[in-house]
């Protein structure tokens, strides 16, 4: 294990989960949906990280890994509380308690994250029971509390989701992330439900929730314009794996690998005068069940070579403007590589 | 504008829903004209009326709901054909649907039917609306298929819904649209549900669908990206009125209406970067069946002033660009 | 405007909505608060019916002492198969008991064995499908081919086959209606957890590590219960019938207490159904309503806290 660097907070190595298909009268394991295929990255402390792909990606299901909502197939997850480390995937639940409140998530549709049978106070009273907040009177403090903090009334405690509207909502599934005191929060496409004119909202105060609790994210998201935004670092996903990993200014000015560049030319941008060329893929997104030999992205890559098909590329550093914090896994990048070997992605 | 140069003219429309023994002004005095060959946006956040007005224009509003005033007249080869007085299940406006005026969905997993096959939904509307049958049907499904990008058409004619991508969905509800080359298509957020680069083949496909058939194209959004990327008109709506209307150069350029403006600014851009300004617009919109008096933008505009209790009447500011706001005149030359 | 607009031909839906609208524009309506549940049933006129008709029957039974003098199970053998006058008002039956009073206090014991059974097999049913719906694995799938086992058999076997092991009792028939009867609200509530452990909000119980226990029974069960509802209605009106088939064959309840089915039982006798009408005619009547109004209950719940209908 790795020495406590207080900088990071949590460290993947190799993270794997594969789900089993089964099929047949007695319900054999005839293949794998390889979901997240080997995931190595550190994140930082205070840090907005964008997680971002299309479907069958495997961001969502690399969030609910990192929580445990999800067993890992294989791989280390390993939590820096800056005084101790733990590989969370080998925790008992009892274990695991001291941590799981640090980590949290909030999730994208507001119409099912609230239990549609409780009021506000009693879907967040238990969570604070198990959690040291001893009485009754206690406890509505809190939640009062935490319901100013997401900039609402607190004698919403008491209503139903249903009287909510939909930014409403996941205002208070914000604040129900934040009831356990959490350290980092997973926001698993936290603002795609919601109205465009909403999300600003919502990501305003996301980022204010932040610079108040130093917070550390991980934003999962198909839209690159929000991430652009709000993030520092971005991870671009492919088939379980990711393929691009650097600071979110980079990515926009300098995609390295042809995913990126293709999925950046082909979102639709609001602006007259910025009209790219566009590069259409051809094909589908591809299903995480049967992936390609080689590189994940090879059947739609244009650049494909020989290589491509038969040897899978590792995430490797790369030399720009005197950095050498941008990551890519492609055979075919020209650009100077950085002498540091990639075993870490910090 | 030369009369033949327009599809399709909605004038004054009114419907209104009466759910839960309330009447529900959806859509409260819409005017807009679809011209012939070009893509008209209407644009707007949930609840805004948008979706209802397509479905009124196609009749298939639900049970409890009508057109209360207001004209929707179709202008056909055959002549003008007022589309609000047609009964909305008659032959006429059957003869209509599918073939003059063809619609696609937001959805595509749950707008084919799963129990039939792709070929045969789209045979079935080929065999309701035309004179073709047998082998012909299944020759021009093949084409249609292969016209709308999806290799081996021949074997997917036999294929069922499930058996199809997203994106390949998408383009057979597409294909089953313009098998009878309607005049007129209406898509309603077809691409929200697609993932990006799926997205920007169905766009190339739309812009392909207009360049060789001369569709005309009514695009529901709510996403300002695929207002620049393909309309030629825009229309904003807001709690059932259209704020600002004009060509997407008016709109996306030279924004009048608080609500057009305050829309483009608070969505994030790609290509402006970590500084760029992001304002969210306050509050949020009200309900429908306990409106504001006068303007429905007021308690949220940042240019709000007491003539705002009155509905502002709609000024034509040049021959294309219309705006629905007291304060025109300051805004169309305020800087943003 | 044009010829046809006058000429336009205004429905029954027409004419309400033009109602609504001119209460609407005079500022005279408001969203009622409250139930919506409520509301929708109480504006669906065959469920009031089913709820009249239930409550009227449901009464008398219960306020049976007040509604008649006569004893039920008392034999005045000079009184015997006379037909209604003002004394009897439904008459007396072979061994001379007022058919009205058996009718009432029959009444009590077929609800009882309707609604209870009802009740209990809901109640495990719900209990059991709740946490095997939820945790899964091997103990749920033994427990399905239980339920599946005891589905598969044909009822009335069943409850002979018991009823011939266990004997004849009204706590004896309650138990095995209970025992074939809690497996449809098993699969019922286990098919509802199954889909409902996905949510969201449940997600999120589980990100703080909150007990099984707790998420299930607390958390998600009152989202199931609004089928459960509908079906032990259902299932009450589906008893009652058994109850009464049993009976009527001297399978159920032992003839000494008296049920509907067992004043039936003598209709068996070709000469009583060619000549004594009081004796079966109107305890068929009641036992139909009666089953029917549940049956409208049943329809109106369903259609009341169904989401996707509109109102």
């Amino acid at each position: 294990m790795p020495p406590a660097d207080t900088d990071i907070i949590l460290s993947l190595r190799g993270v794997k989960a594969y789900f089993p298909v089964k099929a047949g009268v007695f319900q054999r394991t005839v293949g794998q949906v390889k979901a997240v295929d080997g995931i190595d990255i550190d994140i930082h402390r205070g840090e907005v990280l964008g997680l971002v792909g299309e479907s069958g990606c495997g961001k969502t299901t690399l969030g609910k890994t990192i929580l445990q909502l999800v067993r890992a197939s294989a791989g280390q997850i390993i939590y820096h509380t800056g005084t101790e480390s733990a590989d969370l995937t080998t925790l008992s639940d009892h274990d695991f308690d001291p941590y799981r409140r640090r980590l949290q998530i909030v999730f994208q549709d507001p119409h099912s994250s609230l239990n549609p049978a409780f009021t506000i106070f009693g879907s967040l009273e238990d969570a604070l029971k198990k959690y040291g907040v001893p009485t009754r009177a206690a406890r509505r403090k809190v939640v009062a509390d935490l319901l100013e903090a997401v900039n609402m009334r607190p004698e919403y405690m008491d209503r139903y989701p249903h009287e909510f509207s939909g930014g409403q909502r996941q205002r208070i599934g914000i604040a129900r992330a934040l009831s356990v005191g959490p350290e980092l929060i997973v926001c698993d496409e936290a603002v795609s439900a919601l109205d465009v004119s909403i999300r600003a909202q919502v990501l305003e105060l996301l980022m204010q929730l932040r610079r108040e609790r130093n917070l550390t994210y991980i934003f999962i998201t198909h839209d690159l314009s929000v991430t652009e935004y709000i993030c520092d670092r971005i991870a671009v996903m492919y088939l379980g794996r990711i393929v691009e990993l650097c600071r979110s200014e980079d990515l926009y000015a300098r995609p390295l690998h042809p995913y990126t560049q293709a999925l950046l030319s082909a979102i639709p941008v609001a602006d007259l005068d910025k009209r790219s060329n566009r590069v259409v893929l051809e094909g589908d997104v591809p299903s995480p069940v049967n992936p390609p030999p080689g590189c994940p992205f090879h059947p739609r890559c244009r650049f494909r070579q020989p290589v491509c098909t038969t040897d899978t590329p590792p995430l490797r550093r790369f030399a720009i403007d005197g950095r050498d914090d941008h990551m890519a896994a492609c055979h075919l990048i020209d650009a100077p590589q950085a002498a540091a070997p990639a075993q870490t992605a910090s | 504008m030369a009369d033949n140069d327009i599809a399709l003219s909605v004038r004054n429309l009114k419907t209104f829903f009466y759910t839960n023994n309330r009447c529900n002004k959806a859509v409260n005095g819409v005017s807009f004209d679809i011209r012939k060959g070009k893509t008209l946006c209407v644009v707007g956040e949930s609840g805004c009326g948008k979706s209802v007005t397509a479905a009124s224009i196609m009749q298939l509003l639900p049970r409890l709901s009508r057109i209360e005033e207001g004209e929707i007249i179709y202008h056909s080869a055959r002549g003008d054909i007022r589309i609000d007085t047609l009964p909305r299940n008659g032959p006429d406006m059957r003869a209509i649907r599918g073939a003059d005026i063809s619609m696609i969905f937001q959805d595509p997993m749950t707008a084919l039917n799963p129990v039939f096959t792709v070929g045969f939904q789209i045979m079935e509307n080929l065999r309701y609306h035309t004179a073709l049958r047998g082998g012909q049907l299944r020759d021009k499904t093949i084409d249609l298929l292969r016209d709308m990008g999806i290799p081996l058409p021949e074997r997917r004619v036999r294929q069922y819904p499930h058996q199809f991508s997203g994106g390949m969905r998408q383009r057979a509800m597409i294909a089953m649209a313009m098998a009878c080359n309607p005049r007129i298509l209406i898509a309603d957020e077809p691409t929200t549900a697609l993932d990006v680069t799926i997205q920007a083949q169905i766009f190339d496909l739309m812009a392909t669908l207009r360049r060789d058939h001369g569709t005309a194209i009514m695009l529901i959004t709510h996403d300002m990206g695929v207002v620049a990327e393909l309309a030629d008109d825009v229309a904003v709506m807001y709690m059932g009125n259209i704020v600002e209307a004009g060509t997407v150069d008016d709109v996306l350029r030279r924004p009048t209406h608080p609500y057009t403006r305050a829309l483009l600014d608070s969505v994030p851009v790609l290509g402006r970067g970590k500084n760029q300004s992001v304002r969210a617009i306050p509050g949020s919109t009200p309900d429908p069946l306990d409106r504001p008096r006068g303007c429905q933008f007021a308690e949220r505009c940042t240019y709000r002033i007491d003539a705002c209790d009155q509905m502002p009447s709609e000024t034509q500011m040049t021959p294309t660009h219309r705006v629905m706001c007291w304060r025109h005149e300051e805004l169309a030359h305020a800087p943003r | 405007m044009a010829l046809s607009d006058i000429v336009r031909h205004r429905s029954h839906l027409d004419r309400r909505f033009d109602r609504i609208r001119a209460l609407e524009e005079a500022g005279q309506l408001t969203t009622p608060t409250g139930s919506r549940a409520l509301r929708k049933f109480m504006n669906n006129r065959l469920a009031v019916f089913g709820l009249i008709v239930f409550s009227v029957i449901f009464l008398a039974s219960v306020l049976a002492p007040l509604l008649t003098p006569w004893d039920p199970t008392r034999i005045n053998l000079r009184a015997i198969s006379q037909p209604p006058s003002w004394d009897h008002w439904l008459g007396t039956d072979k061994t001379g008991r007022d058919v009205f009073s058996r009718l009432l206090y029959g009444g009590r014991v077929s609800i009882l064995v309707g609604l209870g059974s009802a009740l209990a097999s809901a109640l495990i049913g719900v209990v059991i499908g709740c946490y095997m719906g939820y945790v899964g694995g091997w103990l749920d799938a033994i427990v399905m081919r239980i339920s599946e086992a005891i589905m598969a058999f044909p009822e009335i076997i069943l409850v002979l086959m018991l009823v011939s092991i266990v004997g004849q009792s009204l706590v004896n028939i309650m138990l095995i209606f209970i025992l074939g009867g809690w497996c449809g609200i098993y699969r019922l509530v286990r098919a509802q957890m199954m889909s409902l452990r996905e949510e969201e909000y449940v997600q999120a119980l589980r990100t703080f590590g909150l007990g099984r226990g707790l998420i299930t029974f607390k958390h998600i069960l009152p989202n199931t219960l609004g089928p459960v509802m509908v079906n032990i209605t259902l299932s009450t009106a589906a008893f009652i019938l058994q109850e009464a088939g049993l009976s009527f064959l001297g399978l159920g309840v032992p003839l000494s207490i008296p049920t509907w089915g067992n004043i039936l039982n003598v209709a068996q006798d070709l000469s009583v159904l060619q000549n004594n009408w009081w004796l079966w005619l109107p305890v068929g009547v009641v036992i139909s309503l009666f089953v029917l109004s549940v049956n409208f209950i049943g329809d109106g719940l369903r259609d009341a806290t169904d989401p996707t209908q509109q109102g």
